[in-house]
C-alpha cells in the first residue's frame, strides 16, 4: 500500500463531493439572483404597469425571506466546502512530501498497512506520537539483538577466522542501513499522521457543533487506536525482523563460503594477525554498541526529532572502521 | 385598507410561470447533484461518510424544502393573478348586471 492509497479514501470523495456541492451552490445563487430579478421585473413594472399593494409587498417580503434563508444555506454549504478543501490540501500536501522524501515504498507500505486513517484524525497527534515513540523504542529494542548475535558469533568462531571480519563488517553495516531506512520511514509517517491529525482539527471544528456528531465518534476510539498501532508496531518489527533474518541468513552463507575458500590452511596461519583482527572486531562491536546507545538517548530525549538530527549509524560506522585500520592490512597480508 | 393597487395580470402569469419552471429545473438539478455526493462520499471511510452524509442530509433537506416553498410562491403568483382577473371580471359583471 502506497501513501497515496492510504489516503486516497480520505481525499477522493472530499474533493468530488467539493466540486460537486461548489457546481450546486452556484447553481443555487444564480436562481436567488434570477429570482431578485423576476421580483423587481413584477413590481417595477419595466416602466409598463407595476405590481402595486398589499400583494405586491406580500410578494416581495416572501422572495426576500426565501432568498435570505437559501443563501444561510448556501453560507453551510460554503463551510463544508471550505473545510473539504481544507482537509483534501493538507492530505496531498502531506502525500506530496513523503513521495518526495524518497523512501522505501515497501517498508513505508508496510507501515502504513497497520494504521488507522480515520482513528489517526479523530483521535489525534498525541496518540500517534506515543504510537510512534513505541514503535521507534522497539525498533531500537530489535537493533540491538543482532548486535548481540553478532557478538555471539564472533565469539564462536574467533579462533577459526580467515575472510570473515570483513564479513561481518559489511553484515553490520547492512543491518545499520535496513535500520537507518526503517527510521527514515517512521520518522517521515508520523510527520504525515501529525499533518493528518491537524487536518482532522477542521473536520471537528465544521461539524463538532451540529447535533449528532459526537453521537458519531466512535466511544473507546483512543484505546482503539493504541490496540491498533500496537498491532502496527509488532508487524513492523516482525518485518524488521525479517529483514534481518535475511541478513543474517546472507551472512551465513557467505561466511561458509569463505571458510571453504581459505580453506582450513589459513587459519593455522593467523597468528598474532588473528589477533588484531579479533581486536578489530571487537572494537567495532564497542562502536557499534555506543551507536544504538546514543540513538536510544536521541529518541528518547525528543522521539519525534527529524532524522538529519539523529547521529545515524553511517558516519559512526564510518569512523568505527576508520579507527581499525589493521582489519584490512592483516587480511591483504594473508591473501 | 388604503394605498394604490394594482395587478399586472399578463406579467403575474408569466413570471410565475418563469419562477415554477426555473424551480423545478433546479429541484431536479440539486436532486441530481446530491445523488452525486452521496455516491462520491459512499467511497470514504465509514466514520467520514456517516458525518458528512448526516451534515449534508440536513441542509439538502432544507435546500429542498426552500425549493418547494419557492415553488409554492410561483403557484400563489399564479393564483393570485387568476384571482385579481376573476376579481375585475366580477366587479365589471356587477355593474352590467345593474
Amino acid at each position: 500500500m502506497g501513501i497515496s492509497d492510504f489516503t486516497a479514501p480520505l481525499i477522493d470523495p472530499m474533493q468530488g463531493a467539493q466540486s460537486i456541492l461548489s457546481d450546486l451552490v452556484g447553481a443555487h445563487r444564480n436562481a436567488n439572483d434570477e429570482l431578485n430579478a423576476l421580483m423587481s421585473e413584477l413590481i417595477d413594472g419595466g416602466g409598463v404597469e407595476q405590481f402595486l399593494g398589499t400583494a405586491a409587498d406580500a410578494f416581495g417580503s416572501a422572495i426576500n425571506q426565501l432568498t435570505s434563508l437559501s443563501e444561510q444555506r448556501m453560507g453551510v454549504f460554503d463551510q463544508i466546502i471550505g473545510g473539504l478543501g481544507s482537509c483534501a490540501d493538507g492530505a496531498s500536501s502531506a502525500v506530496d512530501s513523503v513521495l518526495g522524501a524518497g523512501l522505501d515504498e515497501g517498508l513505508l507500505g508496510r507501515l502504513l498497512e497497520h494504521f488507522d486513517l480515520i482513528d489517526v484524525i479523530l483521535n489525534g497527534e498525541s496518540v500517534v506520537q506515543a504510537a510512534i515513540s513505541a514503535l521507534e523504542q522497539t525498533l531500537m529494542d530489535e537493533i540491538s539483538n543482532p548486535l548481540a548475535l553478532l557478538s555471539d558469533l564472533v565469539s564462536a568462531v574467533a579462533d577459526m577466522l580467515g575472510g570473515l571480519p570483513i564479513t561481518m563488517i559489511e553484515w553490520a553495516s547492512e543491518i545499520y542501513s535496513v535500520a537507518q531506512e526503517v527510521m527514515q520511514v517512521i520518522n517521515m509517517v508520523s510527520q504525515v499522521f501529525s499533518m493528518l491529525s491537524d487536518i482532522g482539527n477542521p473536520i471537528q471544528d465544521l461539524f463538532g457543533a451540529l447535533p449528532g456528531f459526537a453521537n458519531l465518534l466512535p466511544t473507546g476510539g483512543i484505546m482503539g487506536v493504541i490496540l491498533s498501532v500496537g498491532d502496527g508496531a509488532i508487524g513492523v518489527i516482525e518485518g524488521a525482523a525479517t529483514d534481518a533474518a535475511s541478513l543474517f541468513g546472507g551472512a551465513a552463507n557467505e561466511f561458509a563460503s569463505v571458510l571453504e575458500g581459505a580453506g582450513m590452511g589459513v587459519v593455522s596461519d593467523l597468528g598474532s594477525i588473528g589477533n588484531d583482527v579479533l581486536s578489530g572486531i571487537s572494537g567495532l562491536g564497542d562502536a557499534l554498541d555506543t551507536i544504538a546507545g546514543g540513538v536510544l538517548n536521541d529518541l528518547g530525549s525528543n522521539p519525534l526529532n527529524p532524522l538529519s538530527a539523529i547521529p545515524m549509524p553511517g558516519n559512526l560506522l564510518n569512523d568505527a572502521l576508520g579507527s581499525i585500520p589493521s582489519i584490512g592490512d592483516a587480511l591483504g597480508s594473508i591473501f | 385598507m388604503s394605498g394604490e393597487m394594482s395587478f399586472p395580470v399578463e406579467r403575474m402569469r408569466e413570471i410565475a410561470q418563469r419562477i415554477l419552471s426555473s424551480t423545478d429545473e433546479l429541484l431536479g438539478q440539486t436532486q441530481n447533484q446530491m445523488q452525486q455526493v452521496f455516491d462520491t462520499t459512499s467511497g470514504a471511510p465509514s466514520v467520514i461518510r456517516a458525518i458528512l452524509d448526516e451534515v449534508l442530509s440536513d441542509v439538502f433537506r432544507d435546500v429542498t424544502t426552500l425549493l418547494e416553498q419557492r415553488s409554492q410562491l410561483g403557484q400563489n403568483l399564479m393564483q393570485a393573478a387568476e384571482m385579481a382577473e376573476q376579481t375585475e371580471q366580477d366587479v365589471m359583471q356587477s355593474f352590467e348586471q345593474q
